[in-house]
């Protein structure tokens, strides 16, 4: 029982942290410190690890920081950051 | 002076004259005689006899596998005889290039190295 | 004065190739996961392979054996065939890591998925090996490797705190995901004592021909390169445990590795964690293929050596020929790089004691080692790191496959 308890926690954890990294890429690549094509496959992946974890919710905003990324708006990408982060 | 086969004979890297290496010392054959000690008869060089040490069926095995390679004068043995000099390796009085040892590194070379650019 | 250009350059290019796709991706992880606390088990790592290398340094000087002839001279060819194999295994396995490690760089630059650049990358690895002299490549991407050095100054523009740094070292259990972390003290210790590091280092002693007169170079070589080495793979802990662990970021891929850089250098940071990334698995994966190529070369008797053309070893490069493909298929395969490297690590931990025994035997036997025999202190060293290791390493793997799932 503590085993699966301690399971679930990491799987939280593991959760919160692609979303902590989605954020963190996001953050970079609007002030270009790092690639367009990593940006954009770092968010894909975040967003199919939180959508397949224990926040799928978290998903769709990542999805949405990513379509920015896209498009290349920054200005866009800096609305959103802001707004996850305040959650 | 007195050598211990199993400890400094078996298993030792053995040279040709050229100082090319040949194999290892697979195996070992004992002349028995009537009414005398045992005697060193050859040594024999052949990845064969090394894995029959692991058992029979191994040795079967790695002969089907060798046979694709192995022309005439497999299992090769030497005599004592031959040895120019024993230390570290054993040199033996032989040429390796082309000698039965060799069958792998020429097959390979004629199969697979020689045919890709850059070989040299 | 050749001589101490030959330390020189010996030690630089042990710093440069220390860090592996191993090293990086244990240590990033430990950092993010749990901060500072894992740096005792890259030290403990650190000590048993100064030991290691310094033994098979002085072992074939003084024996003038290679390891792998010796151990199969010693033991008979069906004592060693089998550990021998096993280890071979998971060399490929480690090679396998390696590549990955190098596709997965190039990922990270061009967004193109890692699976795609496992042939270029093991076609390109395998041309350098048949075209080139290997000491040019070899010790050209060891100083290429010494860009991985940016880890170290990376601490100083991050400022780590001393005091925290020294706890670091004192070895701890946290309070909780223990399984997580006493699988990762095997994967860095793994990581730190590869047995082809060792293997390649005796090899290359037979190769120079060094004599008895190298036996303080050796030493030397051998305490200060390993200790700088260990020096990166600490630091990659200390920038990770600095850079990711207070953003909330752990590594489960190397996306979330590539951010580590950028908090210091800012927009060079992620250029400098890929060209790190890829150097230092390229060197790796070309030290790796040629010492398996050597350990089969030495186990059966055949013609090795790093400057022969394939046509003069036909069977030599035949071996890492046939190691590059298979470890180009397993990267194809697309397991998850990340995993696949740290499992590698464990298991490497795992099999340790199958080429470090036998080894600890030899150095200490009178027939090979004369006057030269290994002290009890050193045997004590080496054999206890291992063996716990490997313990750990027995019920640590399984806990964590479960965890995983």
């Amino acid at each position: 029982m503590a085993a699966c308890g301690d399971q679930d926690e990491q799987k939280l954890k593991s959760a919160r942290s692609w979303s902590a990294t989605a954020l963190v890429v996001a953050r970079h690549w609007e002030q270009g410190e790092v690639p367009t094509a990593y940006a954009k496959r770092a968010l894909r992946k975040a967003s199919e690890e939180l959508a397949n974890g224990a926040l799928p919710e978290a998903a769709e905003p990542v999805d949405e920081l990513r379509e920015a990324v896209e498009r290349g708006d920054r200005a866009a990408v800096r609305r959103l950051i802001t707004e996850i982060a305040g959650r | 002076m007195t050598i211990d086969l199993i400890r400094d004979v078996l298993d030792t890297q053995v040279l040709d004259r050229r100082k090319q290496p040949l194999g290892k010392v697979d195996g070992i054959g004992l002349e028995l005689r009537e009414g005398a000690a045992p005697r060193v008869a050859y040594l024999e060089i052949d990845g064969v006899t090394a894995w029959r040490r692991l058992g029979a069926r191994y040795g079967r095995w790695a002969a089907r596998i060798a046979s694709r390679w192995q022309h005439e004068g497999h299992p090769y043995r030497f005599r004592w005889s031959q040895v120019l000099d024993f230390g570290i390796d054993i040199e033996i009085d032989v040429d390796a290039h082309r000698s039965p040892p060799l069958d792998l590194e020429r097959w390979l070379s004629d199969k697979f190295v020689n045919r890709i650019p850059g070989a040299k | 004065m050749k001589k101490i250009l030959g330390i020189a350059l010996g030690i630089v290019t042990s710093i440069g190739g220390f860090l592996d796709v191993g090293s990086i991706a244990t240590s990033a992880q430990a950092g993010a996961a749990f901060g500072l606390s894992l740096l005792w088990a890259v030290l403990l790592g650190t000590i048993c392979v100064i030991f290691l290398v310094e033994m098979s340094g002085r072992f074939s000087i003084v024996s003038g054996h290679t390891i792998i002839d010796a151990i199969r001279k010693r033991f008979g060819f069906a004592a060693f065939i089998v550990p021998f194999a096993a280890t071979l295994l998971v060399n490929l396995l480690v090679l396998a890591a390696e590549l990955g490690g190098v596709c997965v760089a190039l990922q990270l630059l061009t967004g193109i998925g890692f699976q795609l650049w496992a042939i270029p990358v093991a076609l390109a690895l395998w041309m350098l090996l048949w075209l080139a002299t290997f000491d040019m490549v070899e010790n050209g991407a060891a100083l290429l490797g010494l860009v991985t050095l940016c880890f170290v100054v990376a601490i100083f523009v991050l400022g780590a705190e001393p005091v925290e740094l020294a706890a670091g070292f004192v070895p701890s259990l946290p309070a909780e995901d223990r399984a997580h972390y006493l699988f990762l003290v095997v994967s860095i210790i793994g990581a730190t004592i590869a047995p082809y590091l060792f293997l390649f280092y005796s090899s290359g002693a037979i190769e120079d021909k060094w004599d008895k007169s190298y036996i303080t170079a050796n030493r030397v070589i051998a305490t200060l390169g390993m200790s700088f080495g260990g020096l990166i793979s600490m630091a990659v802990i200390v920038v990770a445990a600095l850079a990711l662990k207070p953003a909330g970021i752990r590594v489960e891929q190397y996306e979330q590795a590539a951010l580590m850089l950028v908090p210091a250098y800012g927009g060079w940071g992620f250029y400098l964690f890929v060209a790190s990334l890829a150097i230092a698995c390229f060197g790796a994966a070309l030290e790796l293929s040629l010492a398996s190529a050597y350990s089969v070369s030495q186990a059966f008797g055949w013609n090795w050596g790093e400057n022969l053309k394939p046509r003069e070893a036909a069977r030599f490069s035949t071996t890492y020929s046939a190691f590059i493909a298979a470890a180009g298929l397993i990267v194809l395969v697309g397991l998850n790089p990340m995993k696949l490297t740290l499992f590698s690590m464990a298991i490497t931990a795992l099999v340790l004691p199958l080429t470090a025994l036998p080894f600890l035997v030899l150095m200490n036997d009178p027939r090979y080692m004369g006057s030269h025999v290994n002290s009890r202190f050193s045997n004590a060293v080496v054999a206890l790191i291992v063996v716990l290791t490997a313990i750990l390493a027995v019920v640590s793997i399984p806990l964590e496959l479960i965890g995983s799932k």
